[in-house]
């Protein structure tokens, strides 16, 4: 270990700047694994929480809760076919609400009652008539517990009465309000306009086979498509291609750090051959020499983690109230570690190097 | 002439000579240069995506209800507000628009599009088309997407939303107009309004209504009194048409995060690049010295030092491209990237900047070498 620490001492402006850029690359990977979690978190949390193992939308929604509209009642009609143990109308409809950081776009996810339930609470009470259920991170665009909340257009009021988590719907500020307020709160925004269902939330009864209710359903109700919540979650529109473009961008960013600390050490371990081969002639071992590098290249990605986290956490206190951004710990340490397990596995290559040397080297050409 | 010769042949010997180490770091800039391509490519395909259909807008203005937070969807106005507005001094003309995203029914497949609805001849629909023509007042009809002819989309085509509402003839193609990164349908208001009715019953509205009117300025008008005016009649959000596309959602945030993740990498790049330029000047040190005392100015050898930092630079770049290229040839059509040539060209560029700044420390230990004392320790 002193003789890693001593060489990356004995050069301490290159040391600085390659801690700094993997300090800028581990930040990238970071920051866009948070930025990724985040999106997906808020694109799909209202379905991904929603106890319900089946979703009915209308056939012509390509699996978009947004695009979907039911007839008034199906319901009741889902309701009777075998297998189902519990059937509640879900709507959602966007609104804009004034809270402490100016006004923002809120979604009011309705829900009906004697269905699959509601999401788990953190906090506080399940909403009755005129309540709401919020997400956990929304305190700080005014929608703490007991705040009341008033959805523009259309002039109507709402209470928080509980907080639950992870409950986002399409990115945005969202309340969960039972089922007759939030069609209240669309009819009084929209008075010509029918408030009509989005989707159905259904809850098989225990042991029934989910493909099997799901065929059962799309043919006693014709117009429909029936997903399982698995299914629903992954057809969230654009929540798929969200996935796909941040893995690629991760993991080039994680292999761009991976190679420039390989890249790095491969030079200086080049350019040190001469005393290496001293070292190896004095008695040094092999595995000894190229524990030195593998404890460099940690020190360095240690270091310069330890500063993308630091950047991560101040970027994340940063991030807006209505787009709140949260340094997972989980993340940051994976993140770390495969970075850590990547740099030292590419440092196999000046190891080897170093393996390759000849003691004897240093007494024919001193 | 010789010594011409050899300055320019001795940063590609040198290259040729170590060319296991160049590689490396080669294979390390293009790694980083692919990362950078790639968020350019998204930048520009989900800007393009967003706000298309309204920068090429012939309109001027674009007036939102108050509380929609200027987003198409939230706002709605009446069309009897038209003639109003169109009375404001330095108003030349006014149309409206609406907008849906919806699922449409194509020869056997679906696909999602975002149906716009138009005045004919009033600002707001498309200033051209690429083939065909724009639909006319009290027709059924559409200019749609360039995008959709990969769907079996032609002139005369039918097309339905799954949701109901009247089917629209296609009477003509748009190119570059997406709207919500989705490929536009661009009809008249009449039918926008029958089919968001079909898709969205609680949009439904006893009076006429778009969802925003766009209007076109005289000459001479001034932007900001003119909107002021029609906020004041109207009670709502006149916005510019650059203001407007601002406020799509998430447009600018997106822009904005992207172009900070490029320079954060362009960083990175600069920073990689000092990295080698200062391990290879420590290396040849002594080298480098000995050929100041043999006679080579230092110029020449901080411009062969700079081309051997910025040929590793100029073949990450070309390889980044060929892999970006090779990645959106793979995407699917949908797939929201692009990479237009004036960005390319701007971002090559840029990448090409870092790499010489990153040389610069390293230039300057060049440049500083005495050959008096050169000579001394030799």
């Amino acid at each position: 270990m002193s003789l890693s620490v001593i060489q990356l001492r004995r050069a301490p402006v290159r040391t600085a700047l390659l801690v700094v850029v993997v300090a800028a690359l581990v930040f990238l990977v970071e920051y866009l694994a948070t930025l990724s979690a985040t999106l997906q978190a808020f694109s799909t949390g209202a379905l991904a929480h929603l106890p319900a193992s089946l979703i009915v939308y209308s056939g012509a929604a390509e699996g978009s809760l947004d695009a979907s509209r039911l007839p008034p009642r199906l319901a009741l009609r889902a309701a009777r076919v075998r297998g189902v143990a519990a059937v509640a109308e879900l709507g959602v409809a966007d609104f804009t609400v004034a809270g402490p950081g100016g006004r923002y776009e809120l979604a009011l996810v309705g829900l009906g009652s004697g269905g699959p339930g509601w999401p788990p609470l953190v906090s506080g009470r399940l909403p009755g008539p005129g309540g709401v259920l919020v997400d956990a991170t929304e305190g700080a665009a005014g929608l703490g517990q007991g705040r009341r909340v008033a959805p523009e257009p259309g002039g109507i009021v709402l209470r928080v009465t509980g907080v639950a988590s992870g409950v986002r719907y399409d990115g945005l500020v969202t309340a969960w309000a039972a089922f007759g307020t939030w069609a209240r709160a669309v009819r009084a925004a929209s008075p010509g306009g029918a408030a009509v269902p989005n989707a159905l939330a259904v809850r098989a009864r225990p042991g029934v086979p989910l493909a099997a209710l799901a065929r059962r359903l799309a043919a006693a109700l014709p117009g429909t498509r029936v997903l399982t919540r698995a299914a629903a979650v992954a057809d969230v529109p654009g929540a798929s291609v969200i996935a796909v473009t941040f893995d690629l961008l991760i993991t080039v960013a994680f292999l761009a750090a991976v190679l420039v600390v390989s890249s790095v050490f491969l030079l200086v371990t080049v350019q040190r051959l001469r005393v290496w081969v001293l070292l190896r002639a004095l008695g040094a071992s092999a595995g000894r020499l190229g524990l030195a590098i593998l404890a460099q290249a940690a020190l360095v990605v240690v270091a310069g983690s330890v500063v993308a986290s630091a950047a991560l956490v101040l970027a994340a206190g940063a991030s807006g109230a209505t787009f709140p951004l949260r340094a997972a710990p989980g993340l940051v340490a994976t993140t770390v570690l495969s970075v850590l397990i990547g740099a030292c596995v590419s440092c196999l290559l000046p190891v080897r190097r170093i393996g390759r040397i000849d003691p004897a080297a240093a007494v024919v050409q001193p | 002439m010789k010594g011409a010769g050899f300055a320019a042949s001795w940063p590609v010997r040198e290259l040729w000579r170590r060319r296991g180490r160049f590689a490396g770091v080669t294979v390390t800039l293009t790694v980083l240069c692919t990362l950078a391509v790639i968020l350019v490519s998204l930048g520009s395909g989900l800007w393009a995506g967003a706000t298309g259909a309204l920068r090429s807008s012939p309109a001027d203005l674009v007036v939102f209800s108050r509380d929609s937070l200027s987003l198409f969807p939230r706002s709605r106005i009446a069309l009897a507000a038209i003639p109003q507005i169109g009375r404001v001094r330095g108003v030349a003309a006014v149309g409206a628009l609406g907008t849906l995203t919806t699922t449409v029914a194509l020869r056997g497949a679906t696909a999602s599009v975002a149906v716009i609805g138009a005045i004919p001849g009033r600002p707001g629909a498309p200033a051209a088309v690429v083939s065909g023509r724009l639909p006319r007042r009290g027709e059924d009809s559409a200019a749609v997407d360039v995008a959709l002819r990969a769907e079996g989309v032609r002139l005369g085509s039918r097309i339905r939303q799954a949701a109901g509402g009247p089917p629209l003839r296609v009477v003509g193609f748009v190119a570059d107009q997406r709207f919500e990164l989705l490929p536009t349908v661009w009809t008249t208001l009449t039918a926008w309004q029958a089919l968001s009715a079909a898709a969205r019953p609680e949009t439904r509205t006893a009076a006429p209504a778009a969802q925003v009117l766009t209007i076109r300025l005289t000459p001479s008008a001034d932007a900001a009194t003119v909107a002021r005016a029609v906020d004041a009649q109207l009670a709502a959000t006149t916005l510019t048409r650059s203001q407007a596309i601002l406020a799509i959602p998430g447009a600018a945030a997106m822009r904005s995060t992207i172009n900070e993740l490029i320079a954060a990498v362009l960083l990175v790049a600069a920073g990689v690049t000092a990295l080698f330029a200062a391990l290879y000047t420590a290396e040849r040190r002594s080298e480098l010295a000995r050929l100041r005392a043999l006679g080579s100015s230092a110029a020449r050898l901080a411009a062969g030092l700079l081309a051997q930092a910025e040929a590793p630079v100029i073949i990450g770049t070309a390889a980044a491209y060929g892999i970006t290229a090779a990645l959106i040839a793979a995407a699917p059509p949908q797939f929201p990237v692009a990479l237009p040539l004036t960005r390319a060209l701007g971002l090559a560029g840029l990448i090409m900047a870092a790499g010489a700044a990153g040389t610069g420390l390293s230039l300057l230990r060049v440049l500083r070498i005495d050959p008096a004392i050169t000579v001394e320790d030799l």
